[in-house]
């Protein structure tokens, strides 16, 4: 291919065009179709073929060159980039060697003339006007005034020809960081020793308000017999990025394996406690030799630096003192406020510590248990030490629990409460075709309707709506209708009137000990506030940011903590729990799903019930608080969707109640009749459960099914059903949407918790994935040309409708508010979509495809699945209204805003998704029955 | 003192709301990268290793206020870091070359794995040129390329960046491969 000539621009444009369409063809096709392709675009040449063949070897050669990254491969360019020592430094000072070169700074051995001493001269890079000259004098200035033996002084310190630097002593000896690689770690007194020094360094700067920021092994230095520590306050003068203002918040300072959670989220309010975790991260790897956070990749590491507990030093070194073990940990608390408070006070702690000695540390096996027991009831941390036994005993209790059912209502009983003694269970339940809330005592058999039909809309299935009073006295329902301000109600255990308590509570839990009370409102953020016990004084607790939602709370048995599920309703939630002193909350869990109605059986051990990464469930998790990995409890295919304990301060034995749930989910089908209404048939499928249609053509359609497990797309052709598609990994999420040419078909999978659109052939095959920067929400709607789809998608500001071309290209933001379920009419010049809600209603909206607001009769819709799809002649659609589980389809003209009811449906189940055929004649919809019990567990020996 | 031109509030609205200020951004991230990749290269001497994909993400959490940004201010920093890490190489690259350009030195191939050290500057350089033709071609190609090589994306993350789909970075990359080879033996 090379020429005797360079190619000119348009030359090479027209040769290189060629060999790409060429590449496009290769690539495009299938692998396994290649060889055929080729032979086909040679057309029998041999020569021709011969070079299509080499090509395509070509495209598919990685190259070695680009098998490591550049600044990998180059990695030696980016060496050896050290500055001279500047002119009119080298008048007064001589270089002997050049100690080390690092990111900031290289660093010089020289002699001063002047004194007649060897220094140490420290010379940053001079990275452009990355440093303010006057910021670093001025930093330094206050640097320099700290004299303390074990801080390493300033001589001098300045600018010269452009170059900041600073003269320090030269010790001759070596850096902590130099020793723990050569020797390792040394013995615990030497280990002792050495922490003593640098917080007696450290208490003497912090008083004076100097917080070093980085603190390592690196800017530890061993001299004599002494540990002093270099570079103070350095690292925030010097490691202040190009061009930014290094008082502007925001800007991580430190290194990353050393550096304390708020560093890391760069709060604003960055104290000397800051240098406290970094004494606990250093105190770890002097005890262990190895960092108590370790990851290949950064965000790993300050993820774990943000959210995990280390590994138990026990583990790594046994001979370490536990009440060493603990002065570490306490340093390594990640909120500031749960840390040693100063650097005085671990001074104090290790001179305590050292009077112990040596000795006595190399205790017997037994005398050690001694004191690790004796340690639990003291620091959180030690109690570590004893999970398996813990985690053993609950196993084991859990696996002689004794089970027994303690309703059989027909329809759906939910939301099981259990009073603090244990002795009354409280329960909504659908059996009189609405929701009533019902009280029973345990092991009578008799049941209370302590509503009686007075009260609609009792359940909200995204949050808790009835509980005991903490004296067991009452039980509290939220009686506000669904669309307006919460309420809470009480009535008596024992049934009698309702009585307003509350005007603007969701969820209220009394605290162990019965004297305050914790509840949300259902204001954007969920706030959530404790307050006495009869809701007055309330203070705010925490609340997260809007539209993000904060359900279920409970306390810990301690009091201390509240843990409640946080997330986006329904299906993207986790448990955090937050202090009941207020502060930054703690996530206990990492399912990203529907996690609800968290409960803690004792100080360790939280329930909940949560759907598992595939989709499947609700299922009962249990996760030891400390050291957070979750366990699927239940077994079989019954789901869990509440769960609820009685107080572990009666002394009496434990007692739980769960809702039990058999769902069958069925699709059925229902005529678009004129006047008549017509009753709906069951569709035959092959499988237990089948959901979300969409109609391909008037006589196939695609649904999600499963055979058991996660759901696969399956499609029925003429009569007959046939699984298409299941996801390897990850669960499927929203309806498969089959372009109007049905040559692919588009569903949202989940996967780490990221939903992504893939999209594939009408076989399954040829699956790729669509706009991957969107994590998508709910189901894709094709534009009539097949040109485009419009989808949801979580934006950083909540969800939002987005356009994508088919065929790839960045996704297009139609709405910029709140918005979801976009459906493409099939006239092509408007989307339908769920606006803003408003409390719990949602506005049904439309915009065109270029993002301008289309106007349409207003409708409120229904929040959940779908709550409307288009009849052919595009100007009337098919609405699912009616309250919760008494939903029926309505026929809507979206400029008229006439409307007609099209089906009598029975109260009690759930409409969930739906299509009308192409030809406008049907409806397919997805009915949920629940069919749910409630279920006492007593566990053994609790 | 004069005001600092840009601060980390303004970094992550220019990066956001103006797609055209790669300008402005790259010498900020150029530097950041540089600084950054001195570190590694010196714990690269106590037995640590340089990761390009982690500097460009550490610099990324450096640059950008994290409680601020979303996952896009993300997508679009690693397209203006790829940028700055091929002039960061390209820029070390000029200081340590001597001859002309062109001046018959040995010509780079894609199949090298080893490359004398003595050769890289000149090995670059060359790598750079044909990179310009083909911007001048097919610019995404290039951008793919500064992503998958400079930078060390994956193809996920250079989707993101670029705003295009994975399958659409997974053929660019193998055309851009190819075209960079004809590139260099022109």
């Amino acid at each position: 291919m090379s020429d005797d000539k360079p190619l000119s621009q348009s030359d090479r444009k027209e040769r290189w065009a060629d060999l790409t369409s060429l590449v496009d063809i290769l690539l495009d096709t299938p692998a396994d179709r290649r060889s055929a392709r080729i032979a086909e675009l040679s057309g029998g040449n041999l020569g021709r073929r011969a070079e299509l063949e080499a090509l395509l070897a070509e495209c598919e050669h990685e190259p070695a060159l680009f098998a490591r990254p550049a600044a990998d491969r180059f990695a030696q360019l980016l060496e050896d980039d050290t500055p001279h020592l500047p002119n009119s430094l080298a008048e007064r000072y001589e270089v002997i060697d050049v100690v080390s070169r690092g990111e900031m700074a290289v660093v010089y051995r020289a002699r001063d003339r002047k004194h007649d001493r060897d220094v140490a001269v420290k010379v940053l890079h001079p990275l452009g006007a990355r440093v303010s000259v006057d910021r670093f004098l001025r930093e330094i200035e206050i640097v320099a005034r700290l004299r303390h033996p074990l801080i390493v002084p300033l001589y001098d310190s300045g600018e010269a020809d452009g170059y900041l630097f600073y003269v320090m002593p030269y010790e001759s000896g070596q850096s902590l960081q130099q020793r723990l690689a050569r020797d390792g770690p040394p013995s615990i007194p030497e280990a002792i020793r050495i922490l003593r020094d640098l917080c007696d360094a450290l208490a003497y700067a912090h008083e004076r308000g100097i917080v070093h920021r980085d603190i390592k092994p690196a800017n530890v230095l061993l001299t004599g017999d002494h540990a002093v520590v270099a570079d103070f306050g350095v690292a925030r003068v010097a490691s202040t990025p190009a061009r930014l203002t290094a008082t502007t918040p925001g800007l991580m300072i430190g290194t990353p394996a050393y550096m304390a959670p708020e560093q890391i989220t760069a709060d604003q309010h960055i104290d000397h406690r800051a240098d406290i975790y970094a004494v606990g991260v250093l105190a770890y790897e002097l005890l262990t030799g190895r960092l108590p956070f370790e990851a290949e990749q950064l965000d790993a590491l300050l993820h774990a630096h943000l959210l995990e507990p280390p590994t138990p030093i026990s583990t790594r070194r046994p001979d370490v003192p536990p009440a060493l073990v603990e002065w570490v940990m306490r340093c390594l608390e990640k909120h500031p406020d749960d840390r040693c408070q100063t650097a005085q006070e671990l001074v104090r702690r290790l001179d305590a510590l050292s009077i112990t000695s040596p000795r006595r540390w190399r205790v017997p096996v037994a005398a050690a248990a001694v004191i690790v027991l004796a340690i639990v009831a003291a620091g959180a941390w030690m109690a570590r030490g004893s999970r398996p036994t813990r985690e053993a005993m609950w196993r084991a209790s859990w696996s002689n629990a004794r089970i027994e059912r303690l309703t059989d209502f027909p329809g759906d009983e939910v939301d099981a409460a259990i009073s603090p003694d244990g002795q009354f269970a409280a329960f909504l339940a659908d059996r009189d075709s609405v929701f009533n809330a019902f009280v029973t005592q345990i092991g009578t058999g008799q049941f209370v309707n302590l509503t009686t039909g007075t009260r609609s809309q009792l359940f909200n299935d995204d949050v808790r709506n009835v509980g005991f009073t903490g004296d067991g006295t009452h039980l509290w329902l939220r009686v506000g209708d669904i669309t307006s301000p919460a309420k809470i109600a009480v009535v008596p255990t024992l049934g009698g009137p309702l009585r307003p308590f509350h005007n603007t509570a969701v969820n209220t839990v009394w605290s162990p000990d019965g004297t305050q009370l914790a509840f949300h409102e259902a204001t954007p953020g969920d706030p959530i506030y404790i307050a006495d016990r009869d809701g007055s004084h309330p203070r705010r607790v925490f609340s997260a940011k809007p539209g993000v939602h904060c359900h279920y709370l409970t306390w810990s048995p301690d009091g201390r903590h509240l843990y409640f599920s946080m997330g986006t309703p329904p299906d993207r939630m986790d448990i955090w729990r937050v202090s009941a002193s207020g502060g930054t909350p703690e996530r206990m869990t990492t399912h990203g799903s529907r996690v609800a109605y968290p409960v803690l059986l004792d100080a360790h051990t939280l329930l909940y019930v949560a759907t598992a990464d595939d989709g499947t469930g609700p299922w009962l998790y249990s996760l030891d608080v400390d050291e957070r990995v979750a366990r699927r409890m239940s077994t079989g295919v019954e789901q869990y969707t509440s769960i609820a304990a009685s107080s572990t301060n009666t002394g009496k034995m434990r007692r739980l109640v769960a809702t039990v749930s058999n769902p069958t989910v069925q699709l059925l089908t229902v005529a678009i009749g004129g006047a008549a209404i017509d009753t709906a048939a069951r569709i035959d499928l092959p499988t237990a459960r089948a959901a979300a249609p969409r109609f391909e053509t008037d006589s196939s359609f695609v649904y999600l099914a499963s055979r058991g497990g996660a759901d696969a797309v399956w499609r029925q052709a003429r009569g007959v059903a046939a699984e298409v598609w299941k996801p390897a990994d990850g669960a499927l999420v929203g309806a498969a949407a089959t372009s109007p040419d049905g040559r692919t078909i588009c569903v949202p999978v989940r996967r780490r918790n990221r939903s992504t659109l893939h999209c594939m052939a009408p076989d399954g095959s040829n699956v790729h994935t669509l706009a991957e920067s969107l994590d998508v929400r709910g189901t894709p709607s094709w534009s009539p040309d097949g040109g485009w789809l419009a989808v949801t998608a979580a934006d950083t500001n909540g969800v939002r409708v987005f356009r994508v071309s088919s065929s790839g290209g960045a996704p297009v933001r139609l709405v910029d508010s709140v918005s979801s379920n976009p459906v493409w009419s099939p006239t092509g010049d408007f989307i339908l979509y769920s606006g803003t809600p408003q409390a719990r209603s949602v506005p049904l909206k439309a915009v065109t495809p270029q993002g301008k607001p289309y106007p349409v009769s207003s409708l409120v819709v229904d929040r959940l699945g779908d709550s409307y799809r288009f009849l052919p002649n595009g100007k009337q659609v098919v609405v699912k209204l009616g309250g919760f589980r008494r939903q029926n389809f309505w026929l809507f003209d979206l400029a008229t805003g006439e409307r007609r009811q099209l089906t009598n449906l029975p109260p009690g189940d759930l409409v969930h998704r739906f299509d009308t055929s192409p030809d406008g004649k049907r409806i397919m919809f997805e009915l949920v029955r629940a069919h749910s019990d409630i279920a006492l567990i007593e566990l053994a020996g609790r | 003192m004069a005001e600092t031109p840009l601060d980390p509030s303004d970094f992550l609205v220019t990066l956001r709301e103006r797609r055209d200020a790669l300008d402005e951004l790259l010498p900020v991230v150029y530097n950041e990268l540089r600084a950054i990749a001195h570190r590694h290269l010196a714990a690269h001497d106590r037995g640590g290793t340089l990761q390009t994909t982690g500097l460009v993400h550490e610099a990324y959490l450096k640059l950008v206020d994290q409680s601020r940004a979303g996952w896009n201010d993300r997508a679009h920093f690693f397209a203006v870091a790829s940028r700055a890490m091929r002039h960061v190489l390209i820029d070390r690259a000029r200081g340590r070359t001597r001859q002309k350009r062109g001046g018959g030195g040995p010509r780079i191939s894609l199949d090298v794995d080893q490359i004398p050290v003595d050769d890289q500057p000149e090995a670059l350089l060359q790598l750079d040129e044909a990179l310009v033709k083909l911007a001048e071609v097919e610019p995404r190609l290039a951008r793919v390329v500064e992503c998958r090589f400079f930078a060390g994306l994956t193809e996920d993350e250079t989707a993101e960046g670029l705003g295009v789909t994975a399958r659409t970075v997974q053929r660019d990359w193998a055309k851009a491969r190819v075209l960079l080879r004809r590139a260099l033996e022109e």
